[in-house]
C-alpha cells in the first residue's frame, strides 16, 4: 500500500474541499480538461455516500445506556459485597493478629518443653546422693577394674 | 471527557447524546444487524464510561470513541465466524406449524426500507456491505469530517497511507458497481 495507486490530488474529492482547496482544483481542472469527467464522478459518489440516511436511534438511547451502567455497577458490588471484609484493608490487621497469636502459642511450647527437659535432668540428678559410701568405695573398686590393661597384682592379693 | 472522568453523569450523558448518530453509522453498516448495532452503540458508551478513570487525554475523545465502537464491531464479526446463526426455518419440535425461532417484528426500523430513499442510495448500501471491512470502515469514517486522515489511521490501526489507499481502492470498487448511476447524474431522482 503506497500513495501512488491514486492521484493525491482525488483525495480532494473525498471530503468536501476548502476554498483554497476547490481553487487549486479548479486551476488544475481547466488545464485537465480529460480528468473533469472523472473528477464529477468522484464528486457523486463522495455526495451519495455524505447523503446516506441516518441509521435510527432510539429516542431512549442514552437512558438505555445510563440503565445498563447502573446494572453492571450493581451486579459487580453484589460481587464484592460478601467478600468485601477480605479486602486488603481488613485482611492485613487480621493477619498481624493471627501471627501474634502462633507467635505466643509456638513461645509457649518451646518453654513448656524446656521446663520439661529441665524436669528430667533434675530428677537425673536426684538419685546421685542415694548412694551410699559403701556403693562408692565398691564403684571406684569396678571403676579400677574396668581401666585395668592387665592382671592387677594389688586386686589379686586382696583377695587371696 | 475530563469531567466524566471525575464522575460527572451529565458530562458523560452530553457525549452521549452528540457522539450517538456517528457511532450508530458506523456500528450498523459494519455489523448489518439492526438489533445487534442497538446493544452494541449502547455497549460502546458503556465502555466509555467504564474506562473513563483509564482515559489520558493526549488524544482526541473521538478517536478514542471510534477505536472503541470499531474493537466492539470487530469482536461481533469474529464471534460470528466462530458461531454461525442458526437456521430461522427450523421447525419447533412440538409444534411443527410454528418456527423454533420468532423475532419481533420491527416496522419502526427495517432496513433497507426505512434507511434507504431511492435507487442509488439501496445499491450504495448494499455495495458498502460488499466491501471489505477495513475499505469500508475507512470510507464510512472518511464521512467524518471532524476527524483527520492521521485520527483514521490510528482507529484503523494502520499508517495514513495505508488509510488513504484504503479509501482510494474502496471508493474504486464502489464507482466500478454505480457508475450507470454515477456517470448518468440518475442519482439526483427519487422514487
Amino acid at each position: 500500500m503506497n500513495e501512488s495507486d491514486h492521484n493525491p490530488l482525488s483525495e480532494k474529492s473525498w471530503r468536501k474541499p476548502t476554498p483554497t482547496e476547490a481553487a487549486e482544483l479548479q486551476a488544475w481542472l481547466s488545464k485537465h480538461s480529460e480528468a473533469q469527467a472523472d473528477w464529477e464522478t468522484d464528486l457523486r459518489l463522495t455526495e451519495a455516500i455524505n447523503r446516506l440516511p441516518d441509521a435510527p436511534v432510539p429516542s431512549n438511547f442514552t437512558a438505555r445506556v445510563l440503565q445498563a451502567i447502573e446494572r453492571e455497577s450493581a451486579v459487580g458490588s453484589q460481587r464484592r459485597g460478601p467478600f468485601q471484609w477480605w479486602s486488603l484493608r481488613s485482611l492485613l490487621p487480621r493477619t498481624a493478629a493471627v501471627a501474634v497469636v502462633l507467635g505466643a502459642s509456638l513461645l509457649a511450647f518451646h518453654e513448656h518443653t524446656v521446663a520439661e527437659r529441665r524436669a528430667e535432668l533434675a530428677q537425673s540428678v536426684k538419685m546421685v546422693p542415694a548412694l551410699s559410701p559403701e556403693v562408692l568405695q565398691n564403684f571406684e573398686t569396678i571403676r579400677k577394674m574396668g581401666s585395668a590393661t592387665g592382671p592387677d597384682g594389688e586386686l589379686i592379693a586382696l583377695m587371696q | 471527557m475530563l469531567r466524566v472522568k471525575q464522575g460527572d453523569v451529565a458530562a458523560f450523558t452530553e457525549l452521549v447524546e452528540k457522539y450517538k448518530q456517528p457511532i450508530m453509522n458506523l456500528v450498523y453498516r459494519t455489523i448489518h444487524d439492526p438489533t445487534e448495532a442497538e446493544d452494541l452503540a449502547q455497549n460502546v458508551f458503556v465502555q466509555v464510561f467504564k474506562s473513563a478513570p483509564r482515559y489520558k487525554n493526549t488524544a482526541k475523545f473521538s478517536t478514542w470513541l471510534f477505536t472503541i465502537a470499531r474493537n466492539l464491531c470487530l469482536n461481533e464479526i469474529r464471534r460470528r465466524s466462530r458461531h454461525p446463526a442458526e437456521s430461522l426455518d427450523v421447525p419447533h419440535p412440538e409444534q411443527e406449524d410454528q418456527p423454533l425461532h420468532q423475532f419481533e417484528d420491527k416496522k419502526t426500523f427495517s432496513p433497507p426500507e426505512s434507511l434507504l430513499h431511492g435507487e442509488l442510495a439501496r445499491k450504495i448500501e448494499e455495495a458498502m456491505a460488499d466491501l471489505p471491512e477495513n475499505q469500508r470502515s475507512a470510507i464510512l469514517l472518511c464521512r467524518q469530517e471532524d476527524l483527520s486522515y492521521e485520527e483514521i489511521a490510528d482507529i484503523l490501526g494502520c499508517s495514513v497511507s495505508a488509510t488513504k489507499s484504503l479509501i482510494h481502492r474502496g471508493r474504486e470498487t464502489l464507482k466500478e458497481k454505480l457508475k450507470a448511476y454515477l456517470r448518468s447524474g440518475k442519482w439526483e431522482k427519487t422514487e
